[in-house]
């Protein structure tokens, strides 16, 4: 019995002991394992960058994912799948090449449908390796440091657009940019004092950029203005003097003389119209300020080309008859919202808060707070299905008759709000867009669209006795739906950027 | 050896679960909470006229935010933080500024490491004054604050900071010239400028500037306006120069150009600072600043010229009428400041009495602060 408790205890001790060493043995494990592979000291980065939706950093190997034993010209390789490397980073669907460039400025490029035996490996004598079995050798780049995907067209949407105010100039895509011959300018980014003994060490620092000028794109007269617009709607006015970066997958705009910078530039207007849709919060609060009453339309979806036809093939007489429209910079992105809140507040969509159909309300006052500052009396008529949020609870009205658009109850409900003395009457119709999107901009049913709203107007304006101002407002475009940036980034176009501007009464 | 034997599985079990607890320590968001760095005092100079200190305790009163953000190095090293603290415009806003009012700001580490961050980078992005890092205080090299600039290269993230300075101007010195515009336009030709339903008189600033500004104007890059209803903005040369002043009809003066849209227009122009001359309208100030009467005189003070350009420095003055005569006057022969004011035929004049008894500038055009 007593050898029974001597020998219980003696397992529990050896329990006790057992546990210990398989703890210390763990972490000595672990300890050793840290050692033996840490990483073999300094990786330089590889990036994959171009027509991506996401730009890739890659300095450990092992991060690749599934890695795989191959031999190609009896080397044997630890190497993951190009493809695997480019699905990750999120290519176009209208991928075409695939450049490796490397340290020394080598830079095959191959087609991206031929990569499914393409592989990248990291080693000590070539760091970071093109291994293409099936390709020629001169595509194995070694010190491979850029994996630039380039899209064959529009790139799934990243395009930098170039446009004047009749036509577009040029598209290309922050990967077909990088394929080009572009200059490495030294952009200062500014000056490090460190000090020391009594003195002051300095250290001017600058970083390489790889920029283009638009008059490389497409030709430029002295003294063209540029109006570059981001891709939040942020905009500036420049001249040629600036550069564009093409930065990994995106287009910076820098000056470096005023140190100007926009990023993620969308497109530039070259020669732009003086007016903007962002006249109508001016024109409107001056009038205003006047003591004139201001009826302010805005027509979603009528851009200056559908007016031009209009007017040419007398759909709009009204229009017509009430003076020559100027031509007017829209707002970007293209989305019904977006281009309300930048026309109420004269703001770009950047700064008015309002970049996509998901935001609702204004980070900077409207014409309502002006009126309401000047004690007038306002109200805001829409019939829009998204709704954006102004200082004056807008009156919704809808399609009550199922007639297939709340235009006409619209109408009826500014006739009768007519009667009631309002300062400040702002009306959204939104039939031509209806019409535009379900047919087309130039189909006969639009303009049909058209051709209603213009009765419409001519009524309404009939009976007004102030200021009349009358826009256009660039429609929802794809990006409605998701209320992504994204999705409205082919709306950069000649056709889409330019609403027609009245004012008159 | 027994006893030890006999320690070891209960060593082995402390030894694990601090380990076990260090590895699966949880972040956590001490915002705010004191620490023993909360009486390290960080200098603040150019925001206030005199210079003044605050601590990392003061910081950590203030509302804070937690975001991550990554600067890659030269090597292609990518530094990653996940900072919390206060934002720059968030200390700023207690002064009623912005960082968008300034054209620099310079912060200082405790070993005299510094930088500039310029004006694109205040005007584009948010700047933390860090104290945690993921959640935990910062490691002793970089306390009390660290600055972290998410999407800036890491040479802005100055660690140790004990020094802001804050910049107005640029590279540029502070204005040492005030022109008035409305004597200033007198002889400079006039234009018809359709604006706004009626056609008025302008002036092209390129022959304002040509006729009344420094001739060497090269390092001129940019151009700060200020209008009367507290609206700032920095306009390129280019822009200016192309552009037009509107000096009559409604909303003037006015800054505009046929080719801007009208977002870019600045109505009721207060001032312009171009180089180091600025375009001062006397209209604007009566209208919009504090007024000044001195023996049944209503005007403003001279020292507002000052305030509100950033005029600076020297000990004497040169004013200069319209007809090209002028005076300097010292610090005593100003006496209580000066009044500029409008007389009764319209134009612009100076009146001070200082040690020199009464003195009157009649048809004043410009002010020079004189070595």
């Amino acid at each position: 019995m007593k050898e029974e408790k001597g020998a219980g205890k003696l397992r529990k001790k050896g329990w006790y002991l057992g546990v210990c060493l398989v703890l210390l043995g763990l972490l000595a494990g672990g300890a050793v394992t840290g050692i033996a592979f840490r990483s073999p000291g300094h990786i330089p980065p590889l990036k994959v960058t171009g027509d991506v939706a996401n730009v890739l950093t890659l300095q450990d190997p092992d991060s690749l994912g599934k890695l795989e034993n191959i031999t190609s010209q009896g080397t044997r390789y630890r190497a993951a799948k190009l493809a695997d490397i480019i699905a990750e980073a999120g290519p176009p669907a209208d991928a075409g090449q695939i450049h490796l460039m490397g340290l020394d400025g080598f830079a095959p490029a191959i087609k991206a449908a031929d990569i499914h035996d393409c592989y990248i490996a990291f080693t000590s004598k070539n760091g970071w390796e093109a291994v293409n079995p099936n390709h020629p050798n001169s595509s194995n780049t070694k010190f491979l440091t850029e994996i630039v995907v380039v899209a064959e067209g529009g790139g799934n949407g990243s395009a930098f657009n170039v446009i004047n105010r009749e036509t577009d100039l040029a598209q290309i895509t922050p990967g077909q940019l990088l394929t080009r011959p572009l200059t490495l300018y030294p952009y200062a980014e500014g000056k490090a004092v460190a000090h020391k003994d009594g003195k002051d060490y300095e250290a001017q620092v600058f970083t390489r950029r790889r920029v283009f000028k638009i008059s490389e794109l497409t030709p430029l007269v002295e003294g063209d203005l540029l109006l570059v617009t981001g891709e939040k709607g942020e905009h500036l006015l420049a001249d040629d003097s600036g550069y564009f970066e093409v930065k990994d997958n995106y287009i910076n705009y820098l000056q470096p003389d005023t140190r100007t910078k926009l990023e993620r530039v969308k497109g530039v207007i070259v020669q732009p119209p003086a007016a903007s849709i962002t006249d109508a919060y001016y024109d409107g609060r001056r009038y205003l300020e006047s003591g004139d009453q201001v009826l302010l339309v805005v027509l979603d979806g009528l851009t200056y080309r559908q007016y031009g036809h209009a007017v040419a093939n007398g759909y709009a007489p009204f229009l017509n008859n009430a003076g020559k429209a100027a031509q007017a910079c829209g707002v970007y992105p293209s989305e019904s919202n977006v281009a309300l809140a930048a026309l109420l507040t004269g703001k770009a969509p950047e700064e008015n808060g309002v970049v996509t159909a998901r935001e609702h309300t204004l980070k900077e006052p409207s014409i309502f707070a002006e009126a309401s500052r000047l004690n007038k009396k306002a109200v805001f008529l829409d019939v829009a299905p998204v709704r954006l949020n102004t200082e004056t609870e807008p009156v919704i009205l809808n399609d009550e008759n199922a007639g297939g658009s709340a235009d006409d109850e619209l109408f009826a409900a500014v006739l009768d709000a007519m009667e009631q003395g309002y300062d400040l009457l702002v009306l959204r119709f939104h039939g031509i867009e209806d019409a535009r999107e379900r047919y087309g901009p130039l189909a006969p049913e639009t303009m049909q669209a058209i051709s209603v709203t213009d009765e419409y107007l001519s009524e309404i304006v009939s009976r007004w006795p102030g200021k009349v101002i009358v826009t256009g407002a660039q429609g929802a475009g794809s990006g409605a739906v998701s209320g992504a940036v994204s999705g409205a980034q082919e709306s950069f176009n000649s056709e889409n950027m330019f609403v027609p501007y009245l004012r008159f009464g | 050896m027994k006893i030890f034997i006999k320690k070891l599985p209960l060593l082995a079990l402390i030894l694990f679960s601090i380990l076990f607890a260090a590895a699966c320590s949880k972040e956590n968001t001490n915002a705010g909470v004191p620490g023993p760095y909360d009486g390290e005092k960080i200098l603040v100079h150019g925001l206030q006229e005199q210079d003044f200190e605050i601590t990392l305790g003061d910081l950590k009163k203030l509302p804070a935010i937690t975001k991550h953000a990554e600067a890659e190095r030269s090597n292609g090293e990518v530094v990653k933080v996940d900072a919390t603290g206060p934002l720059l415009d968030t200390f700023l806003k207690q002064y009623g500024k912005t960082q968008k009012d300034f054209s620099r700001v310079r912060f200082t580490a405790k070993d005299k490491y510094s930088i500039a961050v310029p004006a694109d980078v205040l005007a584009g992005r948010q700047i933390i004054l860090s104290y945690l890092n993921k959640g935990q205080p910062l490691e002793e090299e970089m306390q009390p604050v660290r600055v972290v600039i998410p999407g800036e290269r890491a040479m802005y993230w100055v660690m140790n900071m004990i020094r802001m300075d804050f910049e107005t101007g640029g590279d540029q010195e502070p204005p040492n010239k005030v022109v008035f515009l409305e004597t200033a336009v007198k002889s400079l030709p006039r234009h018809d400028y359709e604006d706004l339903d009626s056609v008025d008189l302008a002036v092209k600033i390129s022959d304002l500037i040509d006729k009344y500004a420094e001739p060497d104007d090269s390092g001129v890059s940019n151009v700060f306006l200020k209008a009367s209803d507290g609206l700032q903005k920095n306009e390129t040369r280019a822009n200016f120069l192309s552009a037009f002043i509107k000096i009559t009809g409604p909303e003037a003066p006015k800054f505009l150009a046929p080719q801007f849209p009208q977002g870019m227009h600045i109505r009721g122009l207060l001032y312009a600072i171009y180089g180091r001359t600025a375009i001062f309208s006397y209209n604007e100030a009566i209208a919009s600043l504090p007024k000044l009467t001195e023996e049944g005189q209503e005007g403003i003070a001279f020292s507002q010229i000052f305030k509100q350009t950033g005029l600076t420095g020297g000990s004497k003055y040169r004013f200069t009428s319209a007809d090209g005569r002028s005076i300097q006057l010292t610090m005593n022969d100003l006496g209580g400041g000066g009044l500029i004011f409008q007389n009764e035929q319209g134009a612009l004049a100076f009146t001070c009495t200082g040690s020199s008894g009464r003195i009157n500038v009649p048809d004043l055009l410009s002010v020079e602060v004189l070595p």
